[in-house]
């Protein structure tokens, strides 16, 4: 089983629960992946189908299958690509003058399909290693490699989308940006109407096509942007901070988004984004860099080679809330090879040492009838680092 | 339509669209049609008009043309600026800044040249009138025709005297014509209206032509002349108080020839207490016989003098309307040989829309801030070159110095695409260099000429000689030069294109480069 039929059983799956919302967005990117514009047309007759018939569900269920038969027929024969790698860096730096901030070293590989989360504090560097990445900013030392194709710098930077935190505001409608977008990354004039139209259903900004920017939140303009960089067929998307400013549901859908475009079978991208949000990033991204001061910080990478990979450390760490007091807790956990229980911004943090497992730790907490709110096992996260 | 034009645009020529050419050259059309319209309008010939009544509305024209090229370059841009493909670094061929630029100095061009079009009108409107082979023979006739009426003699001859070892010019108060000498009042010292389709030589010879008429009695021929220029006074629905046969009997006769009978060239002045409101160009000319009048006293054989309400007037007693006539055929003869909307007006204003489009293109390819921090930079730089210049009292100075600024922005571009690191601060000077790309070429041409000059000893005051001038013709490549300044700035019109071409593959590289 390749990994389009891998994505398609999931899509049955889908389609079985009745998750409609998530398979109208995966029944979008597969028609994109067809790169037929009968199969565009068809799509977005259907997507206009279901706005008028949000509630037939029978006949829903039965077009959604046929839809989904045909994309299968479609696709079925094409090879899905190899991933092969985009970028790689080695021992990369980067100083803001004598006195100021330094970056790096850095190494680091990513590879199509593959999602890689920044994460850090404020001012530790995750704008900066964007920047040197989409070729915004200049190494000071090391290497940086791009492994595919382009003619000239000028044409390495269109293959780098590089979204800010504060992106640039677009001026006139929504829908005429995109359109620009699409004719000037060479759609044809008969096409780019449709993918566009299909890249804004994608997005779910249908309603928001003839907005202007200044009347949209600012989790909309971040969608705008994405579906400009959907036109824009980038080989690396770097964006900042994208869950910035975001609900909570509009982070986890969008996150599901990049992971969904980054993992398309025939058109695979890689992602760099960087974030505050720990868990989420950790929870869609191939692989974490935690910066402090420049410097990475990865839990299975040896800190003086910044190239063999190590072992983390053999212990337990659980992140955890209760009633109970510190010293309570020390009081029941220690004669459980606890080493150290700190008390983080809330909640708990305990090091156990030896064979502890996860199940071990609820254990105690049943016998001990330890009141928690919540719980996590942090052992392999980067959350770690954040613990003071 | 304008709305189905662009989106059809916007899918297969994205720069088109961007740049909202169509609508925009559409409408800037429409106003160069107005303007036109109003030009041809305005250019209708009022032959009751004068050099001293005319009425024109050429300044409120020109003073409108230009706000609404303001008003218009300002609405275009701010839709232009709207979408920028080169700053969102979407895909380029290597020519698509060219192409960029090229609209931009079309449309700068059609935005700027609005007065052109109310000049082309007005020149239109008045070459309608006649062809210009009709329009030559009428000049003609009423060239011919000036030597018998008017005042405008010639200034009489002036030759070197010495008394007493002082030698001093006199005047004579003789003029000589085919070796007998004539009275300065005789028609035969006369002169004759110019009008600009014909040079002074032929001026002269026809002047010979028509006193010889007069000398060998050539009667048929001085009448077909008055009769001809009657046709026009008729056919103009002109007023005179005589006819060509009068006329014809009012005009001196042998052995002198001497003009006692004015035939003015009005029917009347305002009198003002004996200032008559002359024509003041003409003024020298009539010197020698408005003497009389210039006293306030009145020449009762020509004039006489009457009330109109509270206004005295002076009458002429015989006059045609010659001042009509030579006001606006010499405004149909100018049309032709020296028209309004000429190669260099059309030069003038290709330049401006090159300075404009360059302008709008360097703040495009670069950002606000570098394009604002360059303008400042070169204003100080510019009063800088204008101190040193004082300073040195070097003349070529400036031009030395502007040389040296456009080769040292030029060499420190290529270096910071060489180098392919950081950008630094060529965003600034990337866009000084753009502005001086039109003065490549006249400040190196310039240079060459002054040099030249001071090799020829043009500027060695031992040398030169007060009388004669420059003597251009001993050294071809300084004459060429001289003579050729429009010719080069019409060549510079090509170069700065193929400047351009080469800097827009160059921007495009150095777009690419980092920021920091």
């Amino acid at each position: 089983m390749n990994e389009f039929e891998r994505q398609y059983a999931e899509l049955l799956n889908f389609l079985k629960f009745e998750d409609f919302e998530v398979l109208t967005k995966r029944i979008i990117d597969l028609t994109l992946d067809t790169e037929d514009k009968n199969h565009y047309q068809k799509t977005l007759t259907f997507l206009d189908w279901l706005d008028e018939n949000k509630h037939k569900l029978s006949v829903k269920k039965e077009k959604y299958h046929e839809i989904l038969s045909e994309l299968y027929a479609a696709l079925s024969v094409k090879k899905p690509i190899e991933k092969s790698i985009l970028v790689s860096a080695t021992d990369l730096t980067k100083t803001y003058g004598p006195s100021g901030f330094a970056l790096g070293p850095i190494n680091l590989q990513l590879k199509q399909g593959d999602i890689l989360g920044l994460v850090g504090e404020n001012g530790n560097g995750k704008t900066t290693l964007l920047r040197l990445l989409c070729g915004e900013l200049h190494t000071v030392s090391g290497g940086l490699h791009y492994h595919f194709d382009y003619t000239d710098s000028y044409d390495l930077r269109t293959k780098l989308v590089y979204i800010p935190q504060r992106t640039d505001t677009w001026y006139g409608s929504m829908f005429e940006n995109l359109l620009f977008a699409g004719a000037s990354y060479g759609y044809k004039p008969e096409e780019n109407e449709l993918i566009v139209n299909l890249v804004i259903a994608r997005l779910g900004l249908r309603k928001f096509r003839k907005h202007s920017w200044k009347s949209l939140s600012s989790g909309y303009k971040m969608r705008f942007e994405l579906a400009r960089m959907l036109l824009r067929k980038p080989q690396i998307l770097l964006i900042d901070e994208p869950l910035a400013n975001l609900d909570i549901i509009a982070q986890q859908t969008i996150l599901e988004d990049f992971r969904a475009i980054a993992k398309s079978p025939f058109r695979p991208l890689g992602i760099v984004l960087s974030s505050q949000q720990l868990y989420e990033v950790e929870k869609t991204s191939d692989q974490v860099i935690f910066l402090k001061n420049g410097v990475p910080k990865n839990l299975h990478q040896n800190q003086d080679s910044h190239r063999e990979p190590v072992v983390a450390e053999n212990c337990l760490v659980i992140e955890f809330e209760s009633s109970w007091s510190q010293s309570e807790l020390a009081e029941v956990l220690s004669k459980h090879n606890l080493t150290a229980i700190q008390f983080n911004g809330g909640t708990y943090i305990a090091t156990f040492s030896g064979d502890m497992i996860i199940h071990d730790f609820l254990k105690i907490a049943i016998q001990n009838s330890i009141p928690l709110l919540y719980f996590r096992d942090i052992s392999n996260s980067t959350r770690r680092f954040f613990v003071s | 339509m304008f709305r189905k034009i662009q989106h059809y645009l916007l899918l297969k020529q994205p720069l088109l669209w961007n740049t909202k050419a169509i609508p925009t050259l559409t409408i800037l059309a429409v106003f160069h049609i107005l303007f036109f319209g109003i030009g041809y309008l305005s250019g209708a010939l009022d032959f009751n008009q004068t050099s001293r009544n005319y009425n024109s509305n050429e300044e409120t024209v020109v003073f409108f043309s230009v706000l609404i090229s303001i008003l218009s370059v300002i609405i275009w841009l701010v839709f232009y600026f709207k979408n920028n493909a080169f700053k969102a670094l979407y895909p380029k061929s290597n020519w698509a800044l060219l192409q960029e630029w090229s609209l931009l100095f079309v449309i700068c061009f059609t935005a700027g040249s609005f007065s052109m079009s109310y000049f082309l009108g007005i020149d239109t409107k008045i070459r309608s009138y006649y062809t210009e082979t009709e329009a030559k023979k009428r000049c003609e006739t009423l060239s011919k025709a000036s030597i018998f009426y008017g005042e405008n003699f010639d200034a009489p001859e002036e030759i070197d005297t010495t008394i007493n070892d002082t030698t001093r010019p006199f005047r004579l108060d003789y003029v000589r014509f085919k070796g007998k000498k004539y009275s300065l009042n005789s028609l035969l010292n006369k002169d004759i209206h110019n009008y600009s389709f014909y040079d002074s030589k032929w001026d002269s010879v026809t002047k010979v032509k028509v006193k010889s008429w007069l000398i060998d009695n050539q009667q048929d021929s001085v009448k077909t002349v008055l009769k001809e220029y009657f046709a026009l006074v008729n056919e103009h629905r002109l007023t005179s108080n005589i006819n060509a046969q009068q006329w014809f009997e009012l005009i001196p006769t042998a052995p002198d020839f001497i003009q006692t009978h004015v035939i003015a060239k009005r029917e009347k002045d305002y009198y003002n207490g004996g200032n008559y409101n002359y024509d003041y160009e003409n003024e020298y000319n009539e010197a020698v016989a408005v003497e009389v009048a210039k006293d306030g006293k009145i020449d009762s054989l020509n004039e006489y003098l009457k009330y109109i309400g509270k206004d005295e007037f002076v009458f002429y007693k015989t006059y045609v309307p010659a001042d009509e006539l030579e006001y606006n055929y010499e405004k149909i003869a100018n049309t032709y040989t020296n028209p309004t909307v000429s190669s260099q007006m059309l030069l003038a204003f290709l330049y401006l829309a090159i300075g404009l489009s360059i302008l709008i293109f360097s703040f495009r390819v670069t950002s606000g801030r570098s394009w604002l921090i360059a303008l400042i930079s070169m204003g100080v730089l510019n009063i800088i070159f204008g101190i040193l210049s004082v300073v040195f009292r070097f003349e070529s100075f400036y031009l030395i110095a502007l040389l040296a600024t456009i080769i040292i922005l030029f060499t420190y571009f290529m270096v910071v695409i060489k180098r392919q690191k950081a950008k630094g601060i060529s965003g600034i000077t990337l866009n000084a260099s753009l502005w001086l790309l039109p003065a490549w070429l006249p400040v190196m041409y310039q240079l060459l000429l002054e040099f030249l000059r001071h090799v020829y000893g043009y500027y060695d005051y031992n040398s030169y000689d007060y009388n004669m001038g420059f003597d251009y013709d001993n050294y071809p490549l300084l004459k060429f030069l001289k003579d050729n300044g429009e010719n080069m700035l019409w060549f510079n019109l090509l170069f700065i294109v193929a400047l351009l071409c080469f800097y827009s593959i160059q921007i495009k590289k150095w777009k690419a480069l980092a920021e920091g």
